[in-house]
């Protein structure tokens, strides 16, 4: 991102919103609605954007299913291999906080939340999710820690083993369905 | 041997093609040459002796992905004197895969303290007689811009295209580079992304000179004879260093013989063989450099008239040079270790990393506070506490 401080401001435009459609993993409309501070070395650089997923929601018969990985695409086909000759090297620790709030169109109600996931506490890697049902409004936070530099290769197995569980995690679905009795937590 | 100590993480320049990991920045330059060249004649010359002994050789341990394999490496560095060092390099593949055609593509790098004397390039076809590429038939180049850095240096590549380089044919190269060093070091690298065959070293030293070998990713490997000056290192049936995900960088992962060479009578200026004497090297090259002009005194004071705290007035600095410094990196010569004057960065506004660290080591200590360049490496892994060494990776930090 340092050396998109040159370009101009739709160069930088472009650029934050390419990013984040390189967050969902599908076809998605962004567009950036705010004038982030580029100029400022020590506050946090805030985007804000618009965005439409089309596909997201897939009907099945009179239900509807939300994926809840909705900025899970990085994570989407790391470690695919089984085999790992060299170290795991993360340029730097990160940690990913998704904090989103979906409202439901009215008369929707959820008729399943996938359970909450806790992976990884106090370990060097970590994975939270968490779905509430607040009605009409459902408030999901998910949450991934990395927290180391370099892994020993020894460790990709175990390494590997998290990231198919954030991978399942993410894959998880909302049920919606219109009207009548719902499922609830 | 390069000579950069710049912020930019990108890889630099190595020393020809087969260890120049980002091939993919070249395939344009490299374009661009081979139309410039219009695809030279080949000429029908046989290719040299140490090359058709290699015909028949076994290949290394390799599996179906595998493009081309090293068949036979070998570089002999000579110390005429502290000022002048040749190099002949030596090596040929067997290509496997049209994916190793670009094992067809020599890139030699050059800049204003090393020179190429001489360049040839043969290829052994499966049937049919050999080619011949010679020095007249190679283009010189600038490397392309890594993007974002504003890098301008000083180095540049000689760029020969071998004919033929198709699956089931070997190609090979020779050439030899002058050397004027700026620090008395010497880097084989013998491991890469294609299994090697037999790798060879030699070093060869004037009389008295004494050497300190430091192997890197390898198990210590003593040399096969000693005498006259001469060391010579052989290594065989290396394992191709794989491109994996989240790996760490190359250069913390290769194989490695790092050498460091001395002339009668111990550590030159420009040779080290323990921290300390790096650091009175780095030191001498710095010196003077952070002295503030009249300039760089007003605009500190300036700067941090308003702030009773000392924290506040250092903060006041850093975001002068953070912000109204513009990373360019102007390297040429030893200016890619050596930083620019304090005066000059300030006056034009622009430096690279340690022209900032230089800045603001200066105007830091106009507040009363001293400050040290701290040297270190981007690269993780490419230098060790045991393993001192000044290198494409290492650079001082900057505000």
């Amino acid at each position: 991102m340092v050396e998109e401080r040159n370009e101009d401001e739709a160069g930088r435009k472009k650029l934050l919103e390419d990013q984040a459609k390189e967050y969902i993993p599908a076809a998605s409309e962004v567009e950036l609605t705010n004038k982030p501070d580029w100029g400022s070395s020590s506050l946090p650089l805030v985007a804000e954007y618009k965005l439409k997923i089309p596909g997201w929601l897939s009907g099945a018969g009179r239900r509807a299913l939300l994926p809840v990985g909705i900025f899970s695409a990085a994570e989407k086909h790391v470690f695919d291999h089984s085999e790992r000759e060299h170290p795991i090297y993360f340029s730097f620790p990160f940690e990913k906080l998704d904090d989103v709030t979906i409202a439901l169109p009215p008369g929707w109600q959820v008729n399943h939340l996938p359970p909450e996931q806790d992976e990884g506490s106090g370990s060097a890697v970590g994975y939270t999710l968490k779905i509430e049902n607040n009605t009409q409004m459902l408030h999901l936070t998910r949450k991934l820690r990395v927290d180391v530099l370099l892994l020993d290769a020894k460790y990709y197995p175990t390494l590997r083993n998290f990231f198919q569980v954030v991978r399942k995690g993410d894959e998880q679905q909302i049920v919606l369905q219109p009207g009548g009795a719902s499922g609830g937590n | 041997m390069n000579n950069r100590l710049s912020c930019n993480q990108a890889e630099q320049a190595a020393a020809t093609s087969r260890t120049a990991a980002p091939l993919s920045r070249w395939s344009v330059i490299c374009v661009c040459c081979f139309c410039l060249l219009g695809y030279a004649p080949r000429a029908a010359a046989d290719a040299p002796q140490w090359m058709h002994a290699l015909v028949n050789t076994p290949l290394p341990a390799h599996d179906e992905k595998t493009d081309a394999v090293l068949l036979y490496s070998e570089t002999s560095v000579t110390v005429v004197s502290a000022d002048k060092i040749k190099t002949v390099v030596r090596e040929a593949y067997k290509v496997l895969r049209p994916q190793g055609r670009e094992r067809g593509d020599v890139i030699v790098f050059l800049n204003s303290n090393k020179k190429v004397t001489s360049l040839h390039g043969w290829c052994i076809p499966a049937q049919g007689k050999d080619y011949e590429v010679k020095d007249k038939e190679a283009v010189e180049v600038s490397p392309p811009m890594i993007p974002g850095a504003e890098l301008i240096d000083d180095v540049k590549a000689k760029v020969l295209q071998i004919p033929a380089p198709d699956p089931g044919n070997i190609v090979g190269y020779e050439y030899e580079v002058e050397e004027h060093p700026l620090v008395l070091q010497s880097v084989w690298r013998f491991q890469e992304e294609v299994p090697v065959a037999e790798s060879h070293y030699s070093l060869q030293l004037p009389a008295g000179w004494e050497y300190k070998a430091s192997w890197l990713n390898y198990p210590e490997t003593k040399p096969t004879q000693a005498g006259n000056g001469l060391s010579p290192w052989a290594l065989s049936s290396l394992k191709a260093l794989r491109e994996e995900a989240d790996m760490p960088p190359v250069a913390g992962l290769e194989g490695q013989l790092i050498v460091a060479f001395f002339p009668p009578g111990g550590a030159a200026l420009n040779g080290f063989s323990n921290w300390q004497q790096m650091g009175d090297w780095y030191r001498n090259l710095t010196s003077g450099r952070f002295d503030a002009s009249a300039e760089i005194k007003q605009k500190a004071g300036a700067l941090t008239a308003a702030y009773p705290m000392q924290m506040d007035k250092a903060r006041a600095l850093a975001r002068f040079v953070q912000h109204d410094i513009r990373y360019v990196a102007i390297e040429l010569g030893i200016g890619g270790w050596q930083p620019h004057p304090a005066a000059d960065v300030f006056t034009h506004r622009y430096g690279d990393c340690k022209d900032k660290a230089t800045l603001m080591r200066s105007m830091l200590a106009e507040i009363g506070v001293d400050s040290y360049y701290v040297v270190i490496n981007t690269e993780r892994g490419s230098v060790t506490p045991q393993l001192r060494r000044i290198t494409d990776s290492t650079m001082p930090s900057s505000p």
